[in-house]
């Protein structure tokens, strides 16, 4: 069970050191999801090691997970696990190593089972994020690879080559670029199918970082809710809860949604737009920067990071982005402007013929 | 990474229910040493779950040890593992897992670093001794069929026969056989090159069990020291921190070790036994009940519970057993009777001709 690709070991060192800074003496918890994920997890405790620091690894997985779902009393899978939230408290540093699995595994799985265990898991999150600095990835193994459609050597590949970038150089190029948009008043987006403006006056762009989402990276937005107009189509399917929705068309007017249409799952797609009253409303608008993200995997962690991408979310907006939708969901489509389309940000063009045009911008 | 091999969820049911006695409400720590030891510590997780407990799994590997070792500091390297000291405090039942490892994983770390590693570690051993009531598996896995010279198919299949026994029955019969030795006196062992006696008057055998040790199961006791006479010849090799000692052969006069001879290690062999003054001298006289155990592993967890051989434990003995010897070691070194040799308590034969024979008492 060792892998000796020595990409590992720098992914290991760039996770403990550019994305956590451990530093002499900090604690750092890895939570390793998956087996097959392991090779990363040894990795990452080496270079903490290294840093000064003191690695603990805790396994956990979907398999386990379903076994409280599968054979647990109410009590037990309403349960948060005592063990991980001791881990939040008592770490500095906390990595999650998600490995790819079967989204299919809880078929059998009533959903107000599901939806208990993952208020239940949503304590330790909520700890995570405040306790301690945190970075999640999503690391490929067989399952990922079947998700994505692809093979798990080229995918393993794009995952190192998306990940193993030079930290300083790359990122200070994207820094500037963002710093190109401040100031900026609208949003157009147009396309396939897709003709989409919306009002970003008065509102921060995020700086492009690979901190706590790697890979990185993209640049992203909180837009004025009511002044959306307007209808997108969406090249590939939408995906939630292990459900994909082919086909997507979503239109709004003065920010209110009033066509939601999709080939398949569209009760599905109806459900989630009717969780709330943001639910249906555009909470973030961002594109990707990361050029060596080429294929889609049907994962939301990578595929927002894609180069000459953009999505958006419906529902909860990013505060720090001066955003005000509060919804329950922040549900993230992407949308494809590689073959055709363009975004336009005031009279900037931004995305071009599947490029970023920020070299052309003064 | 799911084996669909039905037996690990047997074994699971096995560890949870007879090994740990898992109640509802049970927190229960779940060690999982090495990444392929992932089938049993699911099966294990699922068991304690349908028993109404609340499962937990830290992993554990001998390569992230050797990470500390390899690119820590002191400080770093005689570090007690804080999450686990934690998660012995925190489980009221605690299971090990233990794959097998390449034993020369660490041929490149100098003796005083493993030692202050090891120290670091006793302390959470100490944690769970006190707060835990435990279990202990050595898991079959790639690095462990090497070390046994089986193919893994061979040796998992024996993992499971040894295991999965039925606890009623065979347990019963076990305690039974053992509750016949207790009132003896003497203990006398013959075979190749072996002649050697003790006395265990008023010393209790221990009752034997899988709980503690998967696979179970042996009985034991703790001779006096200085009533130790004679000779012994070990068909296989002594095994300690990774060494094998082949050819072994000790003699004892009045309980002082006269001779200690092996044909390989044996500048290791005299050192080990001059740790201090207890190791010279034996602290545990015991047999094996498993007749599923049929091949050696060279694994002292596995080895000492096969059917049809005898062990001896040099240093320390069971308090529990009246055992007096307060050595810093405990090396059991097994004794095989199955093609030579017999074992007689008070002259009755307990094993000749390969066989168990304490059913005919």
């Amino acid at each position: 069970m060792l892998d000796t690709d020595k990409r590992w070991k720098a992914m290991g060192e760039v996770l403990a050191g550019y994305c956590l800074d451990v530093q002499p003496g900090q604690k750092v918890a890895i939570a390793q999801y998956e087996i097959e994920t392991w090779p990363l997890a040894l990795a990452l405790y080496e270079a903490v090691i290294k840093a000064g620091g003191y690695p603990q690894i805790q396994l956990k997985s979907e398999y386990l997970r379903r076994a409280f779902l599968r054979y647990g009393s109410e009590e037990q899978y309403s349960w948060a696990p005592e063990l991980e939230m001791q881990r939040i408290d008592w770490a500095d540093c906390y990595a999650a190593l998600r490995g790819g699995y079967n989204l299919d595994i809880n078929s059998d799985i009533p959903v107000e089972v599901a939806a208990k265990n993952q208020r239940a898991h949503g304590v330790v999150s909520a700890n995570r994020t405040k306790n301690s600095r945190w970075v999640l990835t999503r690391v490929p193994n067989a399952a990922f690879a079947q998700q994505a459609g692809m093979d798990l050597e080229t995918l393993t590949d794009m995952y190192f080559n998306a990940c193993l970038l030079d930290y300083e150089t790359d990122l200070d190029r994207w820094i500037g670029w963002s710093k190109k948009l401040e100031g900026a008043s609208e949003v157009h987006i147009t396309g396939k199918k897709t003709d989409l403006r919306m009002s970003v006056k008065g509102r921060p762009w995020g700086t492009p970082n690979a901190l706590r989402n790697i890979p990185g990276a993209e640049i992203d937005t909180a837009p004025i809710v009511s002044t959306v107009n307007g209808h997108i189509y969406f090249e590939y399917p939408g995906v939630l809860g292990g459900r994909l929705m082919h086909d997507m068309y979503l239109e709004w007017k003065d920010g209110e949604l009033v066509k939601a249409t999709a080939s398949s799952n569209e009760d599905y797609l109806h459900k989630i737009l009717n969780t709330d009253e943001g639910a249906s409303k555009i909470g973030e608008v961002a594109f990707g920067l990361n050029d060596q993200l080429t294929h889609f995997t049907n994962d939301i962690l990578w595929d927002e990071k894609m180069y000459g991408t953009i999505h958006i979310a419906m529902g909860r907006a990013y505060e720090r982005m001066g955003g005000k939708n509060y919804s329950a969901i922040h549900w993230d489509i992407i949308k494809d402007l590689r073959l055709e389309g363009q975004l336009m940000i005031d009279d900037m063009v931004i995305i071009k013929d599947g490029k970023l045009q920020f070299e052309n911008i003064d | 990474m799911l084996s669909t091999d039905k037996r690990w969820k047997e074994l699971g049911e096995v560890i949870s229910g007879y090994c740990l006695d898992v109640q509802p409400g049970d927190k229960v720590a779940i060690a999982q040493y090495e990444p392929e030891t992932w089938p049993l510590a699911l099966g294990t997780y699922e068991a304690v779950i349908k028993a109404g407990g609340y499962p937990q799994i830290q992993l554990k590997s001998e390569y992230l040890r050797r990470a500390f070792m390899k690119y820590g500091t002191e400080a770093q390297y005689s570090w007690a593992p804080e999450l686990e000291i934690l998660s012995m405090e925190w489980a009221d039942k605690y299971v090990a897992l233990r794959g097998g490892y390449n034993l020369d994983i660490y041929h490149d770390i100098p003796a005083d670093v493993l030692s202050a590693n090891q120290t670091a570690h006793g302390v959470v051993s100490t944690a769970r001794w006190k707060n835990t009531r435990w279990s202990l598996t050595r898991v079959p896995n790639a690095a462990f069929a090497q070390q046994a010279g089986l193919d893994l198919e061979s040796v998992t299949d024996m993992y499971f026969n040894a295991c999965l026994l039925d606890y009623e029955k065979d347990f019963n019969t076990w305690i039974e056989w053992a509750e016949k030795l207790q009132g003896t006196e003497e203990v006398h062992l013959t075979g190749k090159k072996t002649d050697l006696r003790m006395s265990i008057k008023d010393r209790p055998w221990g009752t034997p069990s899988a709980r503690g040790n998967m696979p179970g199961a042996e009985t034991d006791c703790a001779p006096h020291e200085f009533t130790v006479n004679g000779h012994i010849y070990f068909e296989n090799p002594g095994v300690l921190g990774g060494r094998l000692m082949h050819d072994l052969y000790m003699e004892w006069k009045d309980g002082e070790l006269v001779k200690a001879t092996a044909s390989t290690n044996e500048d290791y062999l005299h050192k080990i036994l001059n740790t201090d003054k207890g190791a010279s001298r034996i602290g545990e006289f015991a047999f094996g009940f498993n007749d599923q155990l049929t091949t050696f592993t060279n694994d002292i967890l596995w080895d000492e519970k096969m059917y049809g051989t005898v062990h001896i434990a040099m240093g320390r003995a069971y308090a529990r057993r009246g055992g007096t010897n307060e050595s810093a070691i405990h090396w059991d070194i097994i004794k095989d009777l199955r093609q030579e040799g017999e074992l007689l308590v008070d002259g009755k034969k307990v094993i000749s001709g390969g066989e168990l024979l304490l059913k005919d008492w």
